[in-house]
């Protein structure tokens, strides 16, 4: 046998398929998936500055977290929006994914295709978007309070610290609900027709079929979208980054944007070994509360949510 | 819906339903309003601009879109977010479809532990690697580069992409393969001429995904390149919408907002039954 068919039996052996076929998809995640997963539980660990070689200082980055008010002021907010935007996004999402899945409306079809329009808009359009819509003189949002009757003059929206804490929550609803929508149409679809209909001899309202039987039923769903938005905690920041970088004076700080500063800011000092210790300090504080999470729901649910 | 209920609800429309429809259409302006404002404002002069938000254009400005495309750059932005998206979208079918083929179709010792070993990023959700990614892509000497963003866009969504193509290419009958085997194709050959075409169905999906994900993706691309001549169309703007407090141009940074949003508008309008039904769970994911 020559060399080149001896070659071409190698090149066609199925052993070489195999490991040839496993080689980019192993190499590529291994590169920049898992190693930067690796590397977050070194570098938080040293001073770095991305320049000279990083020094061990063993805790003292989290010596220093623990005494930095800014990084937990900026938890307060990262919270403070959960709190407020979460429960927004997951109640109009409910109720008009009842409406759209339920009622036989002629416009229901193009309302679907409607709403979930801002939810694949890049962040970025929305955020620049709603950055000019807050403009106090030329914005949007002025001239539509104006025309309903309410006057705040020449209000700069994310000049205000505090009027600007909660202008954010706009953005981040009118982004975010649409995507809870998508979940609880499906989840609505798959309720079984007969439940509704024995209610309806009963005499239910809407408001009763919604809370008494949807809900009941689809609460596995939502528990799944609990459990992810709490993930999600400490998740997205580029809406505040490009609209307010949060400012006014932190009021809308985020760990997100302080972290982005301190490693790449113009402030900053490029001290990557401090922000990748925030890093791995939120990363404590979600496994935390996901082992909590788990314990509220069964085991085999919480595998299944996460395929 | 099932038609039969439509019907039987037809008959039933009374008050009660004349408010959520007035509730729902108040909500779509919600919806709308911003994106209407978006565009006719983009089509004002900037002295209309100044008049306020509800002075609508009294000749349409289409030359602002010029303006944007070759002046503010974004014509340029667009090549480099085509090149981008195009290499990126490329990469990770390449990788994805290859790898997961083998996964799905042959048995061999170590299988499942590779599986495993790729799906299991799935459980450690939540963990920062925006520095450390960072540190990882200046090491490799990829920062500042559009080959650099392709590589690492093609490498970080395997784990999903990899979720999705095993499971569709384990449904799919092994006979069909053998069959090439006896008529004398290579493992290549089959993979090409087999593997591939059954499979186009969920690499189309993984692609809609992928554009999305890619198209609007900020962060990276905002840490990753330096340079105002390779950025993509979303730092682009972001650095426009900056510059424009010097410059004061207004109507023709809407211009560039409504250019960055056509390509979503296309996508979303040919695959919108995709997105809608097909990506639940990307929906949950993201």
């Amino acid at each position: 046998m020559n060399i080149a068919s001896k070659t071409r039996r190698f090149f066609n052996s199925r052993a070489f398929f195999i490991v040839a076929s496993l080689a980019p998809i192993l190499f590529f995640y291994t590169l920049f998936s898992v190693v930067p997963k690796i590397t977050a539980f070194y570098y938080p660990f040293t001073e770095y500055d991305g320049i000279s070689q990083p020094i061990w200082i063993g805790l003292r980055n989290f010596m220093t977290i623990a005494k930095d008010a800014d990084l937990w002021s900026a938890m307060k907010n990262n919270l403070f929006y959960w709190a407020i935007a979460t429960p927004i996004n997951f109640f109009a999402a409910l109720i008009v994914s009842f409406i759209l899945v339920k009622k036989p409306y002629r416009e229901n079809n193009f309302y679907r295709i409607l709403y979930y329009f801002p939810a694949i808009l890049p962040s970025v359009i929305t955020a620049l978007m709603w950055q000019f819509a807050f403009h106090g003189r030329y914005g949007i949002f002025n001239a539509l309070l104006n025309t309903i009757g309410v006057n705040v003059g020449e209000f700069y929206w994310l000049t205000d610290a505090i009027a600007a804490k909660w202008a954010m929550i706009v953005p981040m609803v009118w982004g975010g609900w649409a995507g809870n929508m998508l979940i609880f149409m499906g989840a609505i679809q798959a309720v079984p027709e007969s439940l509704y209909e024995s209610a309806e001899l009963d005499g239910a309202t809407d408001a009763q079929k919604l809370f008494l039987i949807t809900v009941p039923v689809i609460w596995e769903t939502m528990k799944t979208m609990i459990f992810f938005s709490i993930i999600g905690l400490f998740g997205a920041f580029e809406l505040i980054l490009v609209m307010t970088n949060g400012g006014p004076a932190g009021a809308t700080e985020v760990v997100g944007t302080y972290m982005y500063k301190i490693a790449f800011g113009a402030e900053g000092v490029a001290a990557f070994g401090y922000a990748a210790a925030i890093g791995l300090i939120l990363f404590a504080i979600l496994s935390c509360i996901s082992i909590i999470a788990f314990r509220f729901m069964d085991r085999g649910e919480a595998i299944e949510m996460a395929g | 819906m099932s038609r039969n209920n439509s019907e039987g609800m037809v008959r039933r429309l009374d008050a009660g339903d004349m408010a959520l429809r007035t509730l729902l259409g108040l909500w779509a302006l919600v919806i709308i309003l911003p994106l209407i404002w978006v565009f006719y404002t983009s089509l004002k002069t900037n002295q209309e601009f100044f008049m306020g938000a509800w002075q609508l254009p009294k000749i349409p400005q289409w030359n602002n879109y010029y303006r944007a495309w070759s002046q503010l750059g974004i014509g340029k932005s667009f090549f480099n977010t085509v090149i981008l998206l195009a290499g990126a979208m490329i990469l990770n079918t390449f990788i994805v479809s290859l790898g997961c083929y083998t996964l799905a179709r042959f048995d061999f010792k170590g299988r499942n532990i590779i599986y495993w070993y790729i799906i299991g990023s799935y459980f450690i959700t939540g963990l920062n690697t925006m520095v450390t990614g960072y540190i990882l892509m200046r090491q490799l000497g990829l920062l500042n580069s559009l080959f650099g963003l392709i590589v690492n866009y093609g490498a970080t969504s395997i784990v999903f992409n990899t979720l999705i193509v095993t499971a569709f290419m384990k449904g799919q009958p092994r006979e069909l393969d053998e069959a090439a085997y006896i008529d004398g194709a290579s493992y290549w050959q089959t993979f090409w001429h087999v593997g591939l075409p059954l499979a186009r169905p969920v690499l189309l999906t993984i692609n809609v995904f992928n554009f999305m994900n890619y198209y609007n993706n900020f962060i990276k691309p905002l840490l990753y390149i330096r340079d105002p001549d390779k950025y993509p169309l979303s730092v682009a703007i972001y650095s426009m919408s900056q510059a424009m407090t010097y410059r004061a141009d207004w109507v023709t940074l809407f211009a560039g907002f409504v250019i960055m949003m056509i390509p979503t508008i296309i996508v979303y309008s040919i695959f919108q039954n995709y997105i809608t039904q097909n990506l639940n769970v990307g929906a949950l994911k993201g």
